[in-house]
């Protein structure tokens, strides 16, 4: 059974289609990625499949249930890491762990050894009886991830769990996630970070202005864009005209203007430098510096919006 | 356990925590109690200064009489000892002494006054000091009770017929009982700004959106926060009558067991009135977008709630006494406040007390249903 389906999954406010006709597949035991820039609707799409939200049109099932007509039951199966830390800052960590429990009626000796678990993995046990509003960022985040896994849920919604976290928490977060992902557990992950969304999921879907707009694992819509190398290059002079000169070449795949850039993608990318360059001279402009590096998500993006994820 | 006690505890942590609940809900209460009760304490103990001037020059005018009975009425009249009579030979001295407020009323008795014939309706000139309400009312009071009493003694002219109350009807009855149930009243209606603010608060902070990913209702998040709210007015109660009592409040009622009785059913009050105010505090929450316009809304609700609703004092406009029965607080002063501060029967206080529970039922009932189709 797959443990989440969407279809046409639509939802407007207003004028402004905040999602649209959204199709989705996501099956028991995978990690799958919403990729896309802010705004772009994965919170929207994240809120519906939580009940948070009602769908203008559309439907979808969370393991079976139907997210309008059987909302109390995937809240029983379901464990949500919102965007933004929420929980109650003059309660302490443990009290806000509990109170989750408490809702999911969580027997007690089982809510305080599962409780303890977690905590002692997010390395939040020391200061586990503390009231939140001491705690910092990264630990109220680390907390979050706890309340959404106290009752074991069947499937894992991550909105953006590592937003504004310093890289050694980011870490903390990745690893954990690696973790559940060992242990089969089904979670859906929204990111604007590339990276993470590469590292960590088993497939990943780009959403951009509410559409998904590409969907397959990380190296697949890598490679879909061509394999090769990405050449990054400083360029003032006319770009259409350097732009038209370049994609004579064979080897190279994809040519966009990004911000002052000029963002290559060329097989062999390295050794084709000099002809590169040369062909940028010729077309009257100058050349800055220069970067080279194997092609990302961001890229993927790039190729299929015309835009970084940041914009 | 149901889930709506989790949430009840979890509110109740939380108000114990928030030094800034702590200081609304139970500080300010006290030090109010404390300020009104030391200022009003004592059994009707207020005195009023009247200057006053005799023009009458008759040697058998009864105006010095009249003067001496306002001072000190008579033992029989069962009247406590109001006005201090201060005498004057200038009335511009006498105005003057009005105007720095030395004073509170003049009164200038005319030549003739107490002449028998013909009757000189019209032979007093009385002013006073209209900015003070109950001053006001009481001299006024206090000087038709004496002519009207000294004319039925036939010691002056009059047409009416009055006498003195065959009971004591005042002893016992102090400023101070009138201040404790206001002090009550005013601190069960931090409840409405609490939650107000409260339920705001969760839904601009997420914490209600995460606990509706849970499977908790919102009728279990609404019940936990009345039950949590009834108890804290619960404690407000205790505490506001505890002080009040270490500072010389007297509870009325006919015997020990009415007392005791009257004291219950004031709390009983206060808990109908916490819902009241629990369901106007999220109606309130229903409709302001974040924390800041919730306890904007809510104190632009209470202040002049507990003006027009008699809590610190009785409005004497008709046209807002008839205002003031929109508001929970007035019916909650008027119950608590006859069987408490006057010793009125419990059974003659149904009728508000049953008022003030439809309108808690429809309040609450009303806040639940905003608060709901606002947050589907």
């Amino acid at each position: 059974m797959l443990a989440i389906e969407t279809v046409s999954l639509t939802r407007k406010f207003g004028d402004l289609v905040a999602v649209d006709r959204v199709n989705l597949k996501v099956d028991e035991g995978e990690l799958f990625g919403l990729l896309g820039p802010n705004g772009a609707g994965k919170t929207t799409t994240l809120r519906m499949l939580c009940c948070l939200l009602t769908p203008s049109d559309g439907t979808a099932r969370v393991s079976g249930y139907d997210i309008q007509k059987d909302a109390a039951e995937i809240r029983k199966i379901i464990g949500v890491c919102p965007q933004e830390t929420t929980m109650y800052e003059r309660l302490t960590g443990r009290e806000n762990v509990e109170l989750i429990g408490k809702m999911h009626k969580l027997p007690k000796t089982e809510l305080r050894k599962r409780t303890n678990a977690l905590l002692e993995k997010m390395e939040l046990l020391e200061r586990a009886n503390e009231q939140v509003r001491n705690y910092s960022g990264g630990m109220k985040r680390r907390l979050d991830i706890i309340m959404s896994l106290i009752h074991n849920p069947q499937i894992l919604f991550l909105d953006e769990p590592t937003l504004g976290l310093d890289p050694a928490a980011r870490r903390v977060v990745w690893d954990f996630i690696e973790e559940l992902k060992k242990e089969k557990k089904t979670m859906i992950l929204t990111t604007h970070y590339m990276d993470e969304a590469d590292v960590l999921c088993d497939r990943v879907a780009v959403i951009d202005y509410g559409k998904i707009i590409a969907e397959d694992t990380p190296e697949q819509l890598k490679e879909k864009i061509g394999a090769g190398d990405v050449i990054e290059i400083d360029f003032t002079g006319d770009a259409a005209s350097a732009i038209k000169s370049l994609e004579k070449f064979k080897f190279v795949r994809k040519v966009s203007k990004i911000q002052g850039h000029l963002v290559i993608v060329a097989e062999a990318g390295i050794t084709r430098l000099g002809e590169i360059t040369n062909t940028l001279h010729n077309c009257g402009g100058s050349v800055g510096k220069i970067a080279v590096r194997q092609n990302t998500l961001e890229d993927v993006f790039i190729h299929l919006t015309g835009r970084r994820l940041g914009e | 356990m149901a889930r709506f006690w989790d949430i009840a505890i979890k509110n109740l942590k939380i108000v114990v925590r928030d030094r800034m609940y702590i200081v609304m809900l139970i500080i300010m209460p006290i030090m109010i109690m404390l300020l009104v009760g030391l200022a009003f304490r004592g059994e009707a103990t207020i005195k009023y200064t009247v200057g006053y001037i005799n023009n009458d020059t008759n040697p058998l005018s009864r105006a010095s009489e009249f003067i001496e009975k306002l001072e000190t009425p008579p033992a029989d009249w069962n009247m406590t000892d109001m006005l201090t009579m201060k005498p004057y030979n200038d009335v511009s001295k006498l105005k003057e002494d009005f105007r720095l407020g030395n004073i509170k009323g003049g009164l200038i008795i005319n030549e003739g006054f107490d002449t028998p014939t013909p009757i000189k309706p019209s032979n007093v000139t009385f002013f006073v000091d209209e900015s003070d309400i109950s001053a006001a009312a009481n001299i006024r009071t206090r000087i038709m009770i004496v002519s009207q009493l000294l004319f039925n003694l036939g010691a002056l002219q009059s047409v009416v017929n009055i006498k003195p109350p065959d009971e004591p009807i005042s002893v016992g009855f102090s400023a101070m009982n009138f201040m404790v149930i206001g002090t009550l009243t005013y601190a069960v209606s931090i409840i409405c700004f609490s939650t107000a603010l409260s339920f705001a608060k969760e839904r601009q902070s997420g914490t209600f959106s995460r606990m509706r990913t849970t499977p908790m209702s919102t009728m279990d998040l609404l019940t936990g926060g009345l039950i949590s709210n009834i108890a804290v007015s619960l404690m407000q109660a205790t505490l506001v009558f505890g002080t009040a009592y270490a500072i010389g409040f007297k509870p009325m009622g006919a015997t020990d067991m009415d007392k005791l009785v009257n004291m219950l059913a004031a709390f009983v009050v206060t808990a109908v009135l916490a819902v009241a105010f629990v369901g106007i505090g999220l109606v309130l929450a229903a409709f302001s977008k974040n924390e800041d316009q919730a306890v904007g809304i809510a104190w632009m609700i209470i202040i002049p709630m507990m003006f027009i609703s008699g809590t610190w004092f009785e409005p004497t406009d008709p046209a807002m006494n008839t205002v003031a029965q929109a508001f929970p607080a007035t019916y909650a002063n008027k119950a608590v406040r006859a069987i408490l501060a006057r010793g009125a029967p419990l059974a003659s206080m149904y009728g508000y007390i049953i008022a003030l529970m439809v309108y808690a039922a429809i309040a609450y009932t009303i806040g639940v249903f905003l608060f709901r189709k606002k947050t589907a």
